[in-house]
């Protein structure tokens, strides 16, 4: 085994349906080396797929063939081989992968032996598209890199605080039982992240406070009420279907509204799924893009784009609303990811009206945004509004790191 | 006289309002289904029971009304037209329902007869409230959007308070709703397309994760009918505590039973959620009235409810709440936000609108 | 829904008891009567069905109509019980049970019950009581060809009600009666080890047909084909005279896999291997029939062959008709008939419509020929036909349950 010195290098995996982002991060001094993306990982567009890959900053494109995220892998793991010549320093010590969802098997961080794979092997069904992708890196990982320590980073294992009354269905407590059917959550990663960041930023320790976090990204988007560190809600639930009106995803939709398209047009479940993971939310209302950055900017001249965008408010309103109330007012609230930061009048839109539930955005401020860790509120604000760039990588070394020294 | 109408699939109620006797409850009485339909002269056995006088409304309770009616009507033949064309909507009722309908439109040809459906109000919700974000075909015409409920109720607890501004009015019956008014205006509604979406009941199960669908269908082969009857019957409270007892009974056990304690605070969750909701798109609210046919047995639940949200600046009165008006205050003169119950029935409601409805329209009818 | 259906279902069973009364005070030998098939149109008129006709051979349609004009569905039960097996024991009715016209009963009732609960059809739901297929294969055949024939491209499905104890059934083998005719003038030298009269020439073909039944093919599902001498005849006394003809009647059970002229075919290369070394010897083979009067005066000639049939246990009408029993606490399976023939050679083979069973009691008991059926086990056939009915032809209501109306 390599020598335990201070510094440990973790190459951070964080895959998506279509994408690959690495990082290799140095341990604990949190110092970047590598960041990079492949994108349009095995996806049929007309655009080829690509590699955006940063050394020390020095950052280079390749366009590549890349049918699927080993290929992806097995082509960035080559690419560090030749950095690794040129720098010595760029070597990694530690996979570290993002898992999205492990079901009820995994609660926490774990190393990765035959008993996690063969365990991971049975949450495979719970997120099809996702899952069976990273699981299949892992395995590539186990096999290829026996020596080189392997951690799974859970984006669950944060809402695993969210109490009975919050996490249960009101199904038959049998079926739940039977079938595991409760509020898992998503975005945890990222969630604790911007707590802990934002807690950072105002000096205030995360144990007393209480948050109400926006992750909006152009993939999924959800809201997350925190209390004293700990998740208590996540407006995404057993799968990532649930709650806010994503790119492509409906969020909180009727269930008898499935079964009525269903018996209509005869769909089968797998067609339907289809359509309310990829062809609904903005994609669906707005048709022209799924990116409410461009409902945005169309959004005076085209109904739809309107019509979009109220609707995108509206459902993550009704969700900070919700959180708020059980919060009984938030000390913070973030906004995060792509959207969280890149578009204030979302921001704008989310906030307005919200004056009851100690919630006032600064008008100026919220426009002149940038980038970075900024505060938005006004001066009477109770609640403190941020936007915190997330990392999810970061976050997901940090963990990895703290499992491997304990 | 007013005779108000509500009927399920296996009877039809009846509730005979008289002019002079507004303080006193009003008559009532059931007539079975099978034997209404059989019935060879039904006009003459209801004014037998109904007693001298003569009829001059008769008011209807109609569930559902889709994109046709989205206001109270007078039933005519084009009625019986536009109401079957919703029959893929709602097709359990519609046909039994028009059936219904159509024996009363014979009987009693000579008297006005009037629709409240309980899904009007909610033709006024804003579009970005009533519509799913699913693909466009899906919700053009009279097919997927919220259609709401309880509508009847909730626009006449807005109209209690004439110039009130911003309310959260929520319903407790077999179905609890939440809704959030301004000025008038439905701003927001917990029930969707179907009860399987907004606040749980009995045995359904309220908001769910829309993937837990597909996660039974792909993985575990359930049907469509056996999920839907898994939601729709085997949910909610019952399912959650086993026990197969109505609200009212069940609210006993709130405190002792720990599967009944959980249930109710998921149930109040729901509540919490759909308040802050309507409180978050209202930007605000001035009142909360809570009605509907199990607002007494629900009072500790909603003491409760309220309890949670004081923060908001709500002083409420302690328990027990009591009143000689059917619509009075349980919060204190000096809190910010008020909330009261509303005590009065459903027929009674009728009976009220159906008197404005018919000075209102009088001159057409 | 469930719980509409179910209540319903309670208030229509006295009069499903009467009517199964009447139907037995009506014929009790079991046979089909024009007294019987008026009594059967005036109770479906008197349940409400929207139209009732009979036709020339005498099948008896009632109709539910949709409240759209789409998938339609067709249930079909038999009016009489085989004519060979009829059963005289006395009448069975004191202690609840139901002696025979279980199909009849139960799917007039299951459409009534779907009346009753104002439950909307996406198509018509068409009722048809046609006269056993045993006897008589034409009545249903002609129902197709006229009344259905301009509904046939809507129709989804078909029901039989027959009995399958309360299993979906997807098929059964087929059934023919052939005959091998043998004419002509034999040498002598065929038969001098077989003695010298007629039966002597017949025993070579006989155990060579023996022997090849022992050799007939299966299918998983259906089992194994048969072949059964039912018959020899023969005529003229000498061998060796020229008008000389014997004939061999086979019953023959078989499978999907096998067809009707090459079972034909592989009978005359039987017969002709065994008479190879006789020029003067022609062979043919044919299918048996017979000659039918049915209750309505017709008079026809009717072949004695009917199709094999089997669905795929996969078939999306299948699946919705099973699922729609197991969902509602019926302990269904698929399954498949031994024993009887039903009007599926007709539906499945022919016409290529996707079919099923299901029914309460076993075939057994149709085979003995004591259909006896207990009150509630015909009140659950029904329900469970009601129940296929609506899962396939009904408009589903989703999310409100009917207690909440």
């Amino acid at each position: 085994m390599r020598s335990r010195r201070n510094k440990v290098n973790i190459l951070v995996l964080n895959c998506g349906s279509s994408s690959l982002k690495y990082k290799i991060i140095s341990m604990p001094g949190e110092e970047e080396l590598v960041c990079g993306e492949a994108e349009r990982v095995g996806t049929k567009t007309q655009d080829p797929s690509l590699i955006t890959h940063s050394v020390l900053g020095k950052k280079r494109v390749l366009e590549v063939k890349l049918e699927d995220h080993s290929l992806a892998l097995n082509k960035i793991l080559e690419l560090l081989n030749q950095d690794a010549l040129d720098n010595p320093a760029i070597t990694f010590d530690v996979f570290a992968h993002r898992y999205v969802h492990p079901g009820n098997f995994f609660s926490k961080p774990v190393r990765v032996d035959n008993l996690v794979l063969r365990k991971l092997n049975e949450t495979l069904v719970l997120a099809a598209i996702h899952n069976p992708i990273v699981y299949k890196l892992i395995e590539f990982c186990h096999r290829q890199y026996q020596s080189v320590e392997q951690f799974v980073v859970f984006d669950t294992a944060f809402h695993k605080t969210i109490p009975p009354e919050f996490s249960t269905y009101a199904l038959d407590a049998k079926i739940s039982k039977k079938y595991g059917l409760k509020k898992i959550g998503f975005h945890g990663i990222s969630h604790q992240f911007v707590m802990e960041e934002s807690c950072r930023f105002l000096n205030r320790n995360p144990k007393e406070q209480k948050i109400i976090s926006c992750h909006l990204g152009t993939g999924g988007s959800s809201v997350c009420a925190i209390n004293q560190g700990k998740s208590i809600n996540n407006s995404m639930g057993f799968t990532p279907l649930e709650g806010l009106i994503m790119n492509t995803r409906c969020g909180d939709l009727d269930p008898g509204a499935i079964f009525y398209i269903m018996f209509k047009e005869s769909f089968s479940p797998i067609e339907t799924e289809n359509i309310l993971n990829k062809k609904s939310g903005i994609l669906g209302i707005f048709n022209s893009s799924s990116d409410l950055r461009e409902v945005v900017n169309s959004v005076d001249k085209d109904p739809k784009a309107k019509m979009a965008f109220d609707m995108y408010v509206r459902r993550a309103k009704a969700y900070v609303g919700f959180y708020a109330l059980i919060l009984k007012k938030a000390d913070i609230l973030i906004f995060t990811d792509s959207l969280g930061s890149g578009v204030p009048l979302l921001r704008q839109g989310i906030c307005e009206g919200m004056d009851c539930l100690g919630v006032s955005l600064d008008q100026e401020k919220n426009r002149a945004y940038r980038n970075g860790i900024c505060q938005l509120s006004s001066a009477e604000s109770e609640t403190q509004i941020l936007v915190v760039p997330t990392n999810e990588e970061l976050m997901i070394a940090r963990q990895a790191y703290k499992e491997l020294i304990k | 006289m007013i005779l108000v109408i509500d009927t399920n699939l296996k009877e039809v109620k009846f509730w005979v309002f008289k002019k002079n006797q507004i303080e006193t409850p009003p008559l009532f009485f059931v007539k079975d289904l099978e034997e209404l339909k059989a019935s060879k002269n039904l006009k003459q056995e209801i004014l037998n029971l109904t007693g001298r006088g003569r009829i001059s409304a008769i008011s209807f309770r109609v569930l559902f009304g889709g994109d046709f009616f989205d206001q109270t009507i007078v039933i005519d033949q084009d009625f019986f037209t536009k109401f079957s064309k919703l029959t893929d909507l709602f097709p359990f009722y519609i046909p039994a329902m028009s059936n219904i309908l159509k024996i009363f439109y014979r009987e009693f040809e000579d008297v006005p007869q009037v629709a409240f459906f309980e899904t009007a109000f909610f033709s006024r919700l804003p579009p970005a409230e009533k519509f799913y974000a699913i693909p466009h075909e899906f919700y053009q015409e009279n097919r997927i959007k919220k259609w709401g409920f309880h509508g009847i109720f909730h626009e006449a607890n807005s109209n209690i308070f004439p110039c009130a501004g911003k309310c959260i009015s929520i319903v407790f019956d077999k179905q609890t709703t939440v809704c959030a008014v301004n000025d008038h205006q439905p701003f927001s509604i917990s029930l969707g397309y179907t009860p399987l979406e907004g606040v749980m009941s009995r045995t359904s199960c309220g908001d769910l994760d829309p993937g837990i669908v597909f996660y039974l269908m792909n993985v575990h082969k359930f049907s469509i009918y056996k999920i839907d009857d898994m939601l729709k019957n085997e949910s909610g409270f019952l399912g959650l505590t086993g026990y197969d007892l109505e609200l009212k009974e069940l609210v006993k056990f709130y405190g002792q039973d720990p599967k009944v304690n959980l249930a109710f605070e998921i149930y109040q969750g729901q509540i919490i959620k759909y308040i802050g909701e309507g409180i978050s798109v209202l930007g605000g609210v001035d009142n909360i009235i809570f009605a509907g046919s199990q607002v007494d047995a629900l009072l500790p639940i909603i003491h409760s409810l309220i309890k949670r949200i004081s923060f908001l600046g709500i002083n409420m009165k302690s328990l027990p709440w009591k009143d000689k008006k059917e619509t009075f205050q349980i919060t204190s003169p000096e809190s910010k936000i008020k909330a009261y119950l509303n005590r009065m029935d459903l027929p009674a409601i009728i009976y009220y609108e159906t008197v404005k409805f018919l000075h209102k329209n009088l001159s057409k009818i | 829904m469930k719980d509409l259906m179910k209540s319903k279902a309670k208030g229509l069973n006295v009069q499903l008891t009467n009517f199964s009364r009447k139907v037995e005070e009506c014929n009790p030998d079991g046979s089909n009567t024009p007294e019987l098939t008026k009594l059967i149109a005036e109770e479906m008129k008197s349940l409400d069905f929207d139209k009732v006709t009979g036709d020339a051979a005498g099948n008896l349609i009632g109709t539910i109509k949709g409240y759209e004009n789409k998938d339609a569905l067709v249930v079909i039960a038999h009016l009489d019980i085989p004519s060979a097996n009829q059963s005289k024991t006395e009448s069975c009715l004191k202690s609840g049970v139901v002696k025979f016209k279980a199909g009849v009963i139960s799917s007039i009732y299951a459409a009534a019950l779907i009346k009753r609960t104002m439950l909307p059809l996406t198509g018509d739901l068409i009722v048809c009581c046609v006269p056993r297929m045993e006897s008589c294969g034409f009545g249903i055949k002609y129902l197709f060809e006229n009344q259905l024939k301009s509904k046939l491209k809507k129709i989804k499905g078909v029901v039989l009600c027959e009995p399958t104890d309360f299993n979906i059934n997807l098929g059964h083998k087929g059934k023919m009666e052939y005959e091998i005719i043998v004419k002509g003038r034999l040498n002598r030298n065929f038969l001098e080890n077989r003695g010298m009269n007629m039966l002597g020439t017949m025993f070579p073909l006989i155990s060579e047909l023996e022997k090849f039944s022992k050799q007939l093919p299966s299918d998983s599902n259906l089992g194994y084909s048969n072949l059964r001498i039912k018959d020899v005849r023969y005529s003229g006394y000498q061998p060796q005279d020229e008008q000389n003809e014997f004939r061999v009647v086979v019953d023959r059970v078989f499978i999907p896999e096998e067809n009707l002229s090459g079972i034909l075919d592989k009978a005359k290369s039987i017969a002709k291997s065994v008479y190879r070394g006789e020029p003067d010897v022609t062979i043919n083979t044919a299918i048996a029939s017979e000659k039918v009067k049915t209750t309505t005066g017709l008079e026809l000639v009717s072949e004695k062959e009917y199709k094999p049939w089997i669905m795929e246990s996969h078939q999306p009408f299948a699946l919705d008709s099973l699922k729609s029993l197991t969902d509602n606490g019926f302990k269904s399976a698929f399954g498949y008939w031994k024993k009887i023939i039903t009007e599926g050679s007709y539906t499945c083979a022919e016409l290529k419509l996707p079919t099923i069973g299901f029914g309460a009691g076993s075939e057994d008991m149709v085979d003995s020929g004591s259909e006896i059926l207990s009150m509630d086990k015909l009140e659950r056939a029904s329900y469970g036909q009601a129940l296929i009915i609506q899962r396939n032809i009904g408009v589903p209501t989703f999310g409100w349950s009917s207690d909440e109306i």
